[in-house]
């Protein structure tokens, strides 16, 4: 009996330190938010339930309809910008097959990055994707065929400026807020940027 | 004797193993959180101008193609003469938008079509990665999601 408790303790022991240890790393590719002051979620709308205007019945948090608002903008912004094509013609091969679930993958996907990277804590809207690194590698991501160079990315950045303006958030009406946006979007650029 | 204790402890070697293992897939499992994406049934298109249109028409045209039933929303890149739009795929198709939006203005412009040798090319939206590592991970997410 005394046995048991003692193999028992050493396994909870040893399944606890291994789980522990496993813990995700703090140090990934996602930005963090910046600690002081309230986060860029809650600027942006925060954790405050809403009807969801494109899903009837269904509540979402008014952070994330902003920047899922702005992130839907930015695409269209992006797709058609001249500069970035090369980067979207299997997105848009798809498309032209009515295949539109790329289209729906990078809404989601874009927009749960830009969830976590602001500062949302709910779990459901968590990004879950690959890395910045590996998601702009060809060599570990088979949708990208070259990698981007620093003049893409800041026309992305910029793409991005016009998305926002589009939900009448601008360099006039709130510098503070695209500015911070801006700068988060950059703490990437160095992940994103490979040749 | 000897030989129960052996295999007693073999035993629990074993146990703890195969708890350590299903504690990692787990753990692969909870941090990796694999997300179904379904499509929403929302289509982009493009429309790519040869003639020059200024900012006036381009807002014509948005309006135009805006209020088109199931179109969602539009933008016009004046600078490249190219115009994207979404729209609903139950109540509207390409082809459609094309021809009305070409009945009312008469443009020089053509359905932008993705060539055959572009295809290859693309974007980080979704992909699946090759890795093993990758590939591990999201066999296992799909198994335990």
């Amino acid at each position: 009996m005394k046995k048991s408790v003692i193999v028992a303790a050493i396994c909870l022991t040893t399944v606890s330190i291994f789980y522990t240890s496993c813990k995700k790393s703090t140090t990934t590719t996602t930005p963090t938010p910046t600690p002081a002051g309230p986060t860029l979620y809650t600027r942006v709308g925060g954790t405050a339930m809403v009807s969801d205007p494109t899903h009837a019945g269904t509540m979402i948090e008014q952070g994330r309809l902003t920047l899922r608002s702005v992130v839907d903008s930015s695409i269209n912004v992006i797709a058609a910008d001249a500069q970035l094509q090369p980067y979207f013609t299997v997105l848009f091969a798809e498309l032209g097959a009515h295949n539109t679930s790329g289209l729906t993958a990078l809404s989601q996907n874009f927009t749960d990055f830009m969830c976590t990277a602001t500062g949302s804590t709910n779990a459901a809207y968590g990004y879950g994707g690959k890395s910045m690194k590996d998601a702009h590698n060809p060599s570990y991501n088979n949708r990208i065929s070259m990698k981007v160079n620093a003049a893409d990315f800041d026309k992305f950045v910029g793409d991005i400026g016009t998305g926002l303006a589009k939900n009448g958030v601008n360099s006039t009406n709130n510098a503070q807020l695209v500015n911070d946006l801006v700068a988060l979007l950059e703490t990437t650029k160095a992940d994103i940027v490979q040749r | 004797m000897e030989k129960r204790k052996i295999i007693k402890i073999a035993l629990i070697s074993l146990s703890v193993v195969f708890v350590l293992f299903a504690v990692l897939i787990v753990h692969i499992a909870m941090v990796t959180k694999y997300k179904a994406v379904e499509p929403d049934g929302r289509q982009l298109s493009r429309i790519d101008f040869t003639e020059k249109v200024d900012s006036t028409e381009a807002n014509k045209i948005k309006n135009f193609v805006g209020h088109l039933d199931g179109v969602e929303s539009t933008y016009f890149n004046v600078k490249d003469g190219i115009f994207v739009y979404t729209y609903a795929l139950s109540k509207q198709n390409s082809l459609g938008v094309y021809n009305k939006l070409m009945s009312y203005g008469k443009y020089k412009a053509h359905r932008y079509m993705v060539d055959p040798s572009e295809a290859t090319k693309g974007c980080p939206a979704m992909g699946g990665n090759k890795s093993f590592m990758y590939s591990l991970v999201m066999y296992v997410g799909k198994l335990i999601n």
